[in-house]
């Protein structure tokens, strides 16, 4: 008797399935035996017998009749193999040139001859995953990548993070919300998708490429300390479940992130959270940000007790190095464009100017990391201060290299 | 046996076939595209570790339509895809302005591939239903579009969540395919 994994098999049949169609391990990669291929004829088809092999080097091999000649072979890594609705003992093999119509024996037979031709491509795949991140063709710095993979196990180790954020499964938990620096599973990671980049950011931590400064937040972040404040009263039986539906995923994960339902409210007016702003910014405190930025403080507001119309942003900069860059970062991924370019107010005259942005800031007292991560989010360099000038023309004056090559190379 | 004059012509001459390959980076909405104009509704999506294909008919035009996934990894993979490509259809998410930079680099790599040097380019710029959306115009510019030389290209602002723009750009795909 065999087993009927094929849940996903049926359903893909009838158009669409959620994950690619998984074979029986069991049946392993390779298979030897007589399948019945239908002609190519555009008049007369019929069904030919025929010898096929597949291999585990992920090649599929179709023998003529006369099987001394050397065999079709296609290349598995580049089909996909699709049941037929209505024919049990069938099932189609989409090649980049043609499509091959099969039959088995019998439905066992066809069954084991999918499982093998999916396991066989799922193996090609992977190994070209493999392949391609270990030549990479680009050149790439490999004590760079080398610090990324370093920094990504310390994020996974940390305690929470090798599950879901949001429904606490740990089947492939290794996406990233790169501006709340929290890991979720696949599938809501779909959800967060969805949701589109100004909500969330998604990337992999195994199949993309994900630089030092994208894994910043995460390495201060955790998932607990995210949901201590984002999911703060939330009733337990509401969180989604590793086996939840789609629909369940999203509706949770809109409420939480999009109008953040169970974080607690702890502010009465937009001063008091203007206070626990400027309060979270002079600590460097990321977990009052996040609740700020949960109660929904305005980010360009100037601070209270600021006199020259200075926002959290133009403050933290200034803050920088001192153990705070993530959270300049979370201000950064987590405030419009708009936002990102506020002006202080027109010079006192106890200042040098006024109407700087962040980035005039950076360039003038050097802050080159807090640059980059501007610079990254599309910080507006044109914008002039009081003084007319630019952050490029800031950065001449004094000298700042590195912030003179910052600036340059962003206008590419 | 039971076939109709249309169905015996249709074997004779047979329906005209459309390779359409479609690629774009991660989240660009490339899987409910595909499945909009397959099942005509949205489907929840996750990332595409691998890809999809479907067979799309419209205007007597049987387009196979191969969706392959774009997280960095993968698009290290796309190329294995590119024989035997009719059409390319580039999706780029409109709001992600973050990534357009990158969006470009990777469409003018596709681009100068020896196997695709014959395949009309259709670039839908996805997701305009969201807040800041680049317009197609603005997009063009950003994409270096009008740099293409030798190059049928064309550009569709769509919302694949709504159906809007997918079926102009299949459109324009099709007069091409009739042109050639």
């Amino acid at each position: 008797m065999h087993k009927r994994v094929g849940a996903s098999i049926d359903k893909s049949a009838a158009g669409y399935s959620l994950h690619q169609l998984q074979g029986d391990k069991h049946h392993g990669v390779t298979k030897t035996g007589h399948l019945l291929k239908k002609s190519e004829g555009k008049m007369r088809r019929v069904w030919q017998k025929r010898k096929c092999r597949v291999q585990a080097e992920g090649y599929l091999d179709i023998c003529h009749a006369d099987e001394s000649k050397s065999p079709t072979r296609v290349n598995l890594l580049t089909c996909q193999i699709k049941p037929v609705p209505d024919d049990k003992r069938g099932f189609d093999l989409i090649s980049y040139n043609r499509t091959y119509h099969f039959q088995a024996e019998d439905e066992a037979d066809q069954y084991a001859w999918m499982s093998v031709l999916i396991n066989c491509k799922e193996m090609a795949l992977m190994k070209a995953f493999d392949d391609s991140s270990k030549t990479g063709g680009d050149k790439v710095n490999h004590s760079l990548i080398e610090l990324q993979q370093a920094i990504i196990r310390y994020i996974q180790k940390i305690p929470g993070n090798d599950r879901c954020c949001d429904c606490n499964s740990q089947n492939d938990a290794t996406w990233l919300s790169t501006n709340f620096g929290i890991i979720v599973c696949i599938e809501c990671s779909g959800i967060h998708r969805d949701l589109g980049v100004h909500i969330s950011r998604i990337q992999s931590l195994i199949l993309d490429n994900v630089g030092t400064s994208q894994l910043l937040l995460a390495r201060f972040m955790t998932n607990h300390a995210f949901n201590d404040v984002m999911e703060a009263q939330l009733n337990p039986t509401d969180k989604p479940e590793p086996s939840s539906s789609m629909e369940k995923r999203l509706t949770f994960i809109r409420a939480k992130y999009v109008e953040k339902r169970f974080a607690v409210s702890s502010c009465d007016s937009n001063l008091d959270k203007l206070y626990e702003l400027e309060e979270a910014i002079n600590r460097g405190d990321l977990y009052l940000l996040l609740q700020m930025w949960a109660e929904e403080v305005d980010f360009s507001e100037p601070l209270p007790s600021s006199k020259n119309g200075e926002t959290a942003l133009h403050r933290a900069v200034l803050y920088e190095p001192s153990r705070n860059l993530h959270v300049v970062d979370f201000l950064i991924q987590n405030m419009t464009n708009a936002a990102i370019d506020k002006q202080t107010s027109v010079s006192s005259s106890t200042e040098i100017s006024g109407c700087n942005t962040a980035l005039h800031l950076c360039a003038l007292y050097d802050k080159v990391e807090s640059m980059k991560l501007l610079l990254r989010s599309g910080a507006n360099t044109n914008i002039r201060n009081c003084q007319h000038k630019t952050p490029m023309d800031i950065a001449q004056e004094l000298g700042h290299h590195t912030c003179i090559e910052l600036v340059s190379y962003s206008k590419f | 046996m039971g076939l109709t004059i249309s169905s015996v012509l249709t074997r004779l001459f047979g329906k005209k076939q459309m390779r359409i390959l479609m690629v774009g980076l991660d989240a660009a909405g490339k899987t409910t595209i595909l499945y909009k104009l397959k099942l005509g509704e949205v489907v929840t999506t996750i990332p595409t570790i691998g890809f999809n294909v479907e067979t799309v008919e419209y205007k007597n035009i049987s387009f196979t339509v191969w969706d392959v996934g774009g997280q960095n990894k993968i698009r290290k993979l796309w190329r294995h895809y590119y024989q035997n490509t009719d059409g390319l259809i580039f999706v780029i998410d409109s709001s992600d302005k973050d990534r357009f930079a990158e969006a470009s680099t990777e469409l003018h790599n596709i681009l100068e591939d020896d196997y695709l040097k014959d395949a009309t380019l259709l670039v839908f710029a996805n997701k305009q239903d969201l807040p800041s959306a680049m317009s197609a115009a603005e997009l063009t510019d950003k994409l270096g579009l009008n740099q293409l030389s030798n190059r049928a290209w064309y550009i569709q602002a769509t919302c694949a969540t709504q159906g809007n723009g997918l079926y102009e750009g299949l459109d324009w795909l099709s007069n091409e395919l009739a042109n050639k």
